[in-house]
This record gives structure tokens, sequence and C-alpha cells, in this order.
């Protein structure tokens, strides 16, 4: 019998930018507008098919950061790979998404992530250019906008993400 | 206490097969767990962890299946991992009570600076756009000062252009003329004139262009500087004795360049002191007014023709009636017969014929008073000529205005 293969993914950024409702889009493809802070952190378990192979995706969905509640690094222990998430309509989200990402590297090395500017159902709202957008896939990152409430860009971002953990 | 905090274990070993489990494991929805099998499956949380680094470590508050949240402590004790589950809902709940007051201030905060800063944004275009407005509409200003500056100018010019009124003989018969010019706005296209030939001719001329305003005036400024010209000709005589002749000639010239398609309807008389005729031609205009010494008043409704500037080849002719001392020709344009009162009716022809016998200034004071204060329509202008009874000399400094001596 081969164990089926498994593996942790870590949602960090700022506080509300949409990662506890990216995960249930794409869990249990449901939205709220309701907001409830996630204190600690909450495991998931999403199965994908990759290549014909099922792969467990284990989804710890971080409490957010902000300047009280720092990331507790240790949470990221053993993870295979992590989704940034940056809510496009608060630039400052952004910036705590790269300070995260700087921070994790740091004390895991280089691992697997993709960036997504979440919310882009609100157009009026939105306050990332496209030339930041270009900057950061220049630097080689993936990057996508997204939106937990039409599910755009969510399931891509998670499938990219797993078969980069696999590699 | 125990109990509220629903203790439960699980024992691993290294190759991460569950060797034991106790405690509350209900609680964290571990109640199946089978022993002798590899935990990682079971206990998909533990993904990651295993196998422990250190010989301690902590995961706090983490949420497992119903919602339940468990402190996660791990110890490696000879061979094994050690794995203690406390459950911290109630603690997260507290937690999350106060985190949620910080995030959702520090999110209204964080808007009320968004729609402040949106609001200055707009406000500053406001700004902008109303200092824009404010410099085209003093532009705007200025110009229309400069406009009505230029107008005014205008209109002085051309009243100037207005004959004086005369008393004078003409071939041994004493005369009146009078005039009244008055545009309807600051310049019209109304176009008055009277003017001596060899002594024994008077002329008259009144015109009305098809228009008014600026455009108007200047096709009026153009036809009376055609007649004007025609004094100095040496033919002049003959060309206003028989008046279709000079009808015929600025009706040439005004035609073969009209292009703003104006056109003048015009009356020309000469009256013959010597004769006692009036000679006239009717180009497109109304008839004027005769009233016999008798109080009998008659309209001069012959020799009618197109109004000058319209065809190159219309054809002018005129008719003569014989004046007596007493009598009366008064020309005027539409200006006056279609005066309007204020329930759009026509001051009308009957009443010109009623308000002769006086002077101009009683014909134009009951106009205005048929308008009662409303706003004038159109230009007003007439031509008052009255044959006296005196057998006259030319007295000094009564000598005609205008025209070849
Ligand atoms: N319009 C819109 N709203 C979203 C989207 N994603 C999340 N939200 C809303 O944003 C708020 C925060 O969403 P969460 O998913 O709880 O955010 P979080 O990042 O998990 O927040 P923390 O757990 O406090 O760090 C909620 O009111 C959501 O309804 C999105 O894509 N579009
Ligand atoms: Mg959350």
């Amino acid at each position: 019998m081969t164990a089926t293969l498994q593996k942790k993914i870590c949602m960090l950024g700022a506080f509300s930018v949409g990662k506890t409702s990216l995960v249930r889009r794409y869990v249990s493809s449901v939205f709220s507008d309701a907001y409830l802070t996630t204190v600690g952190v909450k495991i998931d378990k999403k199965a994908v098919d990759l290549d014909g192979r099922t792969v467990n995706l284990i989804l710890w969905d971080l409490a957010g950061e902000d300047d009280v509640n720092a990331l507790r690094l240790s949470y990221l222990r053993g993870a295979a790979g992590y989704v940034l998430v940056a809510d496009g309509t608060r630039p400052a989200t952004l910036d705590v998404a790269l300070s995260l990402r700087g921070r994790v590297e740091n004390d895991y090395g280089p691992l697997p992530f993709v960036l997504l500017l979440n919310k882009n159902d609100l157009p009026d709202q939105w306050t990332i250019t496209e030339g930041d957008m270009i900057g950061l896939r220049n630097a080689g990152w993936w990057v996508r906008s997204s939106s937990a409430r039409t599910g755009e860009g969510v399931e891509d971002a998670f499938i990219d993400l797993a078969s980069r953990t696999l590699r | 206490m125990v109990d509220e905090r629903a203790v439960a274990w699980l024992q691993i070993d290294n190759g991460l097969v569950l060797t034991g489990a106790g405690g509350r494991l209900d609680r964290y929805g571990l109640a199946e767990l089978r022993r002798g099998e590899p935990v990682l499956e079971q206990a998909f949380f533990l993904e990651g962890l295993l196998p422990l680094e250190q010989p301690r470590y902590f995961v706090p508050t983490m949420e497992l299946a119903g919602g339940v949240s468990a402190d996660l402590h791990f110890y490696s004790d000879a061979g094994s991992v050690w794995l203690l589950l406390l459950d911290v809902t109630a603690e997260r709940d507290a937690t999350r009570r106060i985190q949620q007051k910080a995030y959702d201030m520090t999110l209204l905060q964080e808007k009320e600076v968004l729609l402040n800063r949106r609001l200055e944004a707009v406000n500053a275009a406001l700004r902008e756009t109303q200092r824009e407005l404010e410099a085209s509409r003093d532009l705007a200003r200025r110009e229309l000062e400069r406009k009505h500056l230029e107008l005014a100018e205008a209109r002085t010019l051309q009243l100037a252009l207005a004959p004086p009124p005369f008393r004078g003989v003409v071939g041994g018969r004493a005369v009146t003329v009078d005039v009244v010019l008055e545009p309807a706005k600051e310049v019209g296209g109304d176009l008055v004139d009277h003017f001596l030939i060899d002594d024994d001719l008077l002329v008259l001329l009144l015109g009305d262009v098809s228009d008014k305003g600026a455009g108007a005036a200047l096709m009026m400024a153009r036809t009376h500087a055609l007649f004007r010209g025609i004094i100095n000709r040496p033919d002049a005589s003959s060309l206003f004795r028989a008046p279709e002749n000079a009808a015929r000639l600025v009706n040439r010239t005004l035609s073969a360049s009209n292009a703003s398609c104006m056109f003048v309807t015009l009356l020309i008389a000469a009256f013959d002191g010597t004769a006692n005729r009036l000679t006239y031609t009717r180009a497109g205009h109304v008839p004027p007014f005769l009233r016999r010494f008798d109080g009998a008043v008659e309209r001069l409704g012959a020799a009618g023709g197109l109004p000058l500037g319209l065809s190159e080849d219309a054809v002018y002719r005129s008719a003569s009636v014989t004046l007596s001392p007493g009598d009366e020709v008064l020309i005027v344009t539409d200006g006056i017969t279609e005066a309007m009162d204020p329930s759009e009716a026509q001051f009308g022809e009957d009443r010109v014929a009623e308000a002769m016998g006086g002077d101009l200034r009683r014909l134009l004071a009951d106009v205005r008073a048929f308008e009662a204060g409303g706003v004038q329509s159109d230009d007003i202008a007439a031509v008052l000529l009255k044959i006296s009874h005196a057998q006259g000399r030319c007295p000094a400094g009564q000598r005609p205005p205008h025209g070849k001596s």
C-alpha cells in the first residue's frame, strides 16, 4: 500500500485580506461577506489530482498579521509551500505580504509560493497598478489577482503551487 | 478542570506509526484512530510536524474538525513521540472577540482615511474646475463688453447716417422733410435718406433690409453707399427723375454679389417742385401714405417690383402723383405697420393713416403706446414730406443737407 502524498500549504498575509475566504472558496465552493477573524490556525484538507496522482493538500489557514500580532513562524514548520495573500483594495497589505515572505525565507529558505492580490471583484476600489504586477512578475514571482467572491484565480493558484511542491 | 481541558494523547513511533492513544479523543474528531497504522493519514494535521526535530515542540490554538481548537504539545521520549492535546476553544473565542474588535476598528479607520483622501482629491478637482470656469466666464464677460462697445459705436455711426430734417424750397415749392430711424437692436437694417438734385428735385429714400443686426446693418450701409454714389454721376438727374433707373442700377450691383442672400425693400421717391409731381418706385416696399390737404388718405400702391438684391434681371417701373399745398407723403417701414401690442395684434395701416396730419413724433408716440412697454421687435424708420402752402424762397441756412447743387 503506497501512502497518499500529503503537502502542507500555509496561507499567509495581513488580516482581513481573504485567506480564510480563499480556503473556503477552494475547499467548499462557498463565500460569505461576514468577517470572522482567525485565531491561531485552522486546518483543512483538499485532495487534488496532479498528473493522475492524488495529493492531499493540508491547508494551514493562519491568523492574519497586524502591528500587534506578529506571525508565529513556528506554524510554517514542515510546509511544502505557501500562499501569500494581499488585498488589492488596501495597498498596505502588499507591503505586509512582501515582509512576510522575507521572514519566511530567512527561517525556512526558499519555498514555493504564489502571491494573490485578492478582492479583484472590487475594481473601483482597486489600488494595485498593472505596473506593480509586472514588476513583481519580473522578479520571477507567480502573481495573480483573485476573488474569493467570484472564485476567479483561486483554483489556478492552488494547483500551480501544489504542482511546484512536487518538483 | 481537567475535563474542561479535555486532555487527549497520542503515542507515535519513529516510523510514524500510531502506537497508542487515549483521553478525550472524541473531542478532537479522533475517535476512530487505528493503532498500528501510519498516523499522518489518520491525523493529517500532523503533516510536516513529524518527525520531531527537538525534544519538545508546541503548536498553539489549532482549529480541528468541529470548530474545536487545541494546543498541541509534543514530547520526544525513548524512541517515540508523545502528543498532548488540550482544548483551548474558550480562550480562542475570548481572544477572537478582542481581535475582531481591534481589526474591525482598524478597517474602519483605514476606510475613513481612504475616503478622506478621495474626498480631498474630488475637492481639489472641483476647485480646479471652478477656477477654470471663473476664468472662462471672465473671458466671456470681457468679450461681451467689447462686443457691446463695438455695437454701441456702430449704432452711433449708423444713426449719424440718418439725415437731419429739411426745411427749404424745391423748385420754388416750400417743403419740409422729417425722418425717424430707430434700430430694434444696437444696429439695424433700415435706411433713410433725402437729398436735392438740381435744386428742383428732392429725392427720398427709405429701405428695409430683410434681417436685423450687424449683417443687416452692413447690407444697409452698402445699399446706401450705392445710391449716394449715383449722385455724383453726370446722369444723376435722369437716373433720379425716373427713379426706376436708379433702383435698377443699385439692384444689379446688389444682386451680382449677394452671398448672404439678404434683400432690401426700398421706396425711392423724387419730388419735382416745379411740376409738383412725385414720382416713385416701390421695390417690394409697403405703399406710402398720401394725405391730401383735405384729410383724405390714399395709398401709393402702384409701381411695384421685386426687393433689391434678389435678381439682377428684376424690372422696375415708376408711377407719379401730383401734389398740392397741404399734402403730406409718409413713407414707413413695416416696423411701424407691424409693431405689436402684448397680445400680438399689429399696429396696422389704419392707425398709421389716423396718426397723419401731425408730426413724426406723434406717430412714434402712438406706436410706443400701442406696444405698451413691450419689446420693439423690428427696426423702425419713416420719412414724412409736407408740401407747404407758402410759395417759398430759400431762406439762409436752409439749404438742403446733401446732394449736388
Ligand atoms: N469583495 C470581496 N470580499 C472578500 C474577498 N475575500 C474576502 N473578502 C471579505 O473580506 C473580509 C475578510 O475575509 P477573511 O477571509 O476572513 O480574511 P482573512 O485574511 O482570513 O482575515 P484574518 O483571518 O483576520 O486574517 C470578509 O468580510 C470577506 O467577506 C473577495 O475576494 N472579494
Ligand atoms: Mg482568516
